[in-house]
């Protein structure tokens, strides 16, 4: 597909196309709907400037990366600014419905590991989105983020322990709040 | 570990389920192609795409080389005038020396007052600690030397005690084979003895039943001479007649015989 020929109507079709998988990436990591539509926006049209800027092979690789850029971003951000996730997420019920007490476990936990994440260096976090929650290949990370594959896997094995160690820190915490109650 | 891993893994697996049903708002869609439609491009897009205030890719940013320049001599400027501040006023701050003989003299009572009670104590306690260690040494010293003298005695005695009892157990040996030669020669003699005896007792028991049965011999052959001489009478007696009565040579008897 080459970017330079693409016109309103292909973009339409584009945008119609991808456009779940774009949303979905951005909402499963800010669970936040005005964040998510501002992050779909930017990625569609960042897309749009590389397309004219280069020839795009993989437009649905290329949207996937952007829009986990940009959700990564503004995790960052969030992180930066010490907004708690719950604070900042709509609170989406987890499908399957079941004991609230669960649910409750069940998104405290996502949010623990969008927090996380959103600490994690900029690439550990790209690289461990587009691999887990993405489901991309070595090789396909590395030709999206431009670098070795080597070095997608030691990004990776970073950030699996920066998150076990974050998320056992959390469970610590809690442990501890919840002895004192006790 | 097993259970942080299995925590990640939830978290992961969790993460990678919501949004699944999200669906785009129709909203949101219109406006992206709207904005596209419009040439409205996101504000700092980077090289790859990145959102350059946000991300670590700011810092890729290609900027002017002369203003780079600019700036490097603005703050190469600003430092030298800061430290150019802060030395002046290191300087004018800075206090008056002293007379040190005279701080001295001031401080010493104070300072040897305040000090005399913590250097006794802890002489003290040096002291005691020097007398404790040394006592343990020679504590340690003195038990040392006794448990060695204790073992060189007990080593003496026993090698006494064997060389004692070894002598005695060799006498008693040696009286203890010679009472078993001497038992064991009167038993020989005994044996001997008795063997002895038996042999006499024999020949003697020998010579008698030579002489009985010789004695016997002669009294048969001399019953069987009158028995024979008696039968030859019964025989002349109840002869018929004209029958010749054979002579029967009476043989000797053993006297007869015997007689020179």
């Amino acid at each position: 597909m080459r970017g330079c020929s693409l016109q309103a109507h292909d973009w339409q079709t584009i945008v119609n196309e991808h456009g779940p998988l774009v949303w979905r990436t951005a909402y499963r990591l800010l669970a936040n709907d005005a964040d998510s539509a501002d992050c779909f926006q930017e990625t569609f049209l960042a897309a749009l400037e590389l397309s004219r800027r280069q020839n795009v092979q993989n437009m649905s690789g290329l949207l996937v990366r952007l829009a986990t850029t940009r959700a990564i971003d503004r995790l960052r951000q969030r992180a930066r600014q010490e907004h708690g996730p719950a604070a900042a997420c709509d609170g989406e019920p987890t499908a399957g419905g079941g004991d609230p007490h669960e649910q409750a476990q069940s998104r405290e936990l996502v949010g623990r590991l969008r927090e996380a994440i959103g600490r994690l260096p900029a690439q550990e976090a790209k690289v461990f989105c587009l691999r887990y929650l993405n489901d991309m290949s070595y090789r396909q990370i590395a030709r999206e983020l431009s670098i070795g594959t080597s070095a997608v896997g030691v990004s990776l094995y970073r950030a699996k322990a920066s998150l076990r160690q974050a998320l056992s820190a959390a469970q610590m915490d809690d442990d501890e709040v919840h002895n004192e109650r006790t | 570990m097993r259970e942080r891993r299995d925590k990640l893994s939830e978290a992961m697996a969790r993460l990678k389920q919501e949004g699944q049903t999200q669906e785009v708002p129709k909203e949101v869609v219109d406006e992206t192609l709207r904005r596209i439609a419009a040439g409205e491009f996101p504000p700092r897009i980077g090289v790859r795409g990145e959102n350059i205030a946000d991300g670590e890719t700011a810092r890729a940013r290609i900027r002017n080389p002369q203003s780079q320049i600019r700036s490097l001599f603005r703050l190469a400027a600003a430092a030298a005038v800061f430290v150019l501040l802060g030395y002046t006023a290191g300087r004018l701050s800075a206090p008056q020396p002293l007379d040190l003989d005279e701080l001295r003299q001031t401080l010493a009572p104070s300072v040897a007052a305040a000090i005399e009670p913590a250097i006794r104590k802890r002489v003290v306690e040096d002291i005691r600690h020097d007398f404790q260690l040394a006592l343990a040494g020679t504590y340690l010293r003195v038990k040392e030397e006794l448990t060695e003298q204790y073992r060189n005695d007990l080593n003496r005695f026993a090698i006494q005690f064997l060389a004692a009892s070894n002598a005695t157990t060799n006498e008693l040996l040696t009286q203890l084979v010679q009472s078993i030669d001497t038992a064991k020669a009167q038993d020989l003699r005994r044996i001997a003895r008795a063997l002895s005896e038996i042999e006499m007792n024999r020949v003697q028991d020998k010579t008698q039943l030579a002489s009985g049965l010789q004695t016997l011999a002669y009294g048969m052959e001399d019953e069987l001479s009158r028995t024979k001489r008696e039968i030859a009478q019964l025989l002349v007696d109840v002869r018929p007649a004209g029958f010749d009565v054979p002579q029967v040579e009476p043989r000797q008897t053993h006297d007869e015989r015997n007689q020179p």
